[in-house]
């Protein structure tokens, strides 16, 4: 469940130590639960999780009290708790050489998506391109570089 | 067990992007919570997203770029070197150590234009590479290139000539040429 929580938490805090938080968070009150029979259906145990991922990431983005409170009674002290080995390790040789191979347009597009972290709108007016043309465009580089960096030419 | 309802890679990409519909968004999440197969397809999004954020804040993406691009860079703390000779001029260039990027700013007027190719040439005219159809916005006055500022930091002395062509089917025009002439720092 942990790889789960993780990419929800980066998905919708953008933030690594904030996603870790997050697992840790978000698993030390399912295990509370469970103890407590609190969770009806032990078999549905992923739709208990994602609504307590839910229910957290929208009290961390109301921030306050609420959250300092769930970081104190659910951080353990111990950062081990939190396996390393989920971190992210893209091989960025790799990538490179796959980026490289792209046509200019889908190069930009992909480096305006990710790293400017721009919506397909915006992308579209920087580069005087429509919408979908964005999105096609972005779809066909994220295939190329799936296939470079599996092995398959670009 | 495999997945025996995946979820396309665009739709992932587009949830990892914040991009689809709630009730799509809200079933995406549903699925993944209770899919091993499309959890690892995820990941691959978020690990590919991860590098290019990684690899362009190197400054080694030899690209076009936006002025948002560099406003990023500005704000993120980043030493931007940044060259702007004019049409049919010169500039003295170098890079330092304590650089990030490397940017190249040539001025045009790309009004009426539809496809523009970058060519990098040697004093000769010689190409050394070419960017085709490089992405603009009708009206700009400047292209933005991203120059690798690692293979800038090994070149010795050098001069690059610079490029910018109008495409029309067959048919290339030179709309300006821009020299760099490189010399290491100490």
């Amino acid at each position: 469940m942990a790889p789960r929580i993780r990419l929800y938490g980066l998905r919708h805090l953008r933030d690594e130590q904030a996603a870790a938080d997050l697992v840790q968070q978000v698993l030390m009150m399912t295990i509370e639960s469970l103890r407590a029979g609190k969770v009806r259906d032990p078999g549905k145990i992923e739709s208990f999780v994602l609504g307590t991922c839910r229910m957290v990431v929208l009290e961390i983005r109301r921030g306050g009290a609420r959250r300092e409170r769930l970081l104190e009674q659910y951080l353990p002290a111990d950062s081990a708790f939190f396996d390393r080995s989920l971190e992210l390790a893209p091989d960025l040789d790799k990538l490179a050489g796959c980026l490289g191979r792209l046509a200019e347009r889908e190069r930009s597009v992909v480096v305006m998506t990710f790293y400017e972290e721009h919506s397909s709108d915006t992308v579209a007016g920087s580069l005087g391109l429509t919408n979908e043309n964005v999105r096609v465009i972005r779809h066909r580089a994220l295939g190329r570089l799936r296939k470079c960096l599996t092995g398959g030419a670009a | 067990m495999r997945c025996t309802q995946p979820i396309d890679p665009p739709v992932l990409a587009d949830y990892w992007l914040a991009e689809l519909p709630a009730a799509e968004e809200a079933a995406v999440e549903e699925h993944i919570f209770g899919c091993e197969d499309c959890t690892r397809q995820l990941q691959s999004v978020a690990t590919l997203a991860e590098g290019i954020r990684a690899l362009a804040r190197q400054g080694n993406l030899g690209m076009i770029v936006t002025r948002e691009f560099l406003d990023r860079l500005a704000g993120e703390g980043m030493r931007v070197r940044e060259y702007a000779p004019k049409a049919g001029g010169s500039v003295q260039c170098t890079v330092t150590a304590q650089d990030d990027f490397l940017i190249g700013r040539l001025a045009a007027d790309l009004t009426g234009i539809e496809k523009v190719d970058l060519a990098l040439c040697d004093p000769s005219g010689a190409e050394r590479r070419r960017l085709r159809d490089i992405p603009f916005r009708a009206g700009l006055t400047e292209v933005i290139l991203n120059y690798p500022i690692g293979a800038a930091r090994q070149s010795g002395p050098d001069v690059m000539i610079m490029k910018l062509l109008a495409i029309t089917g067959q048919e290339e025009q030179v709309l300006a040429e821009y020299m760099f002439n490189h010399t290491p720092s100490m």
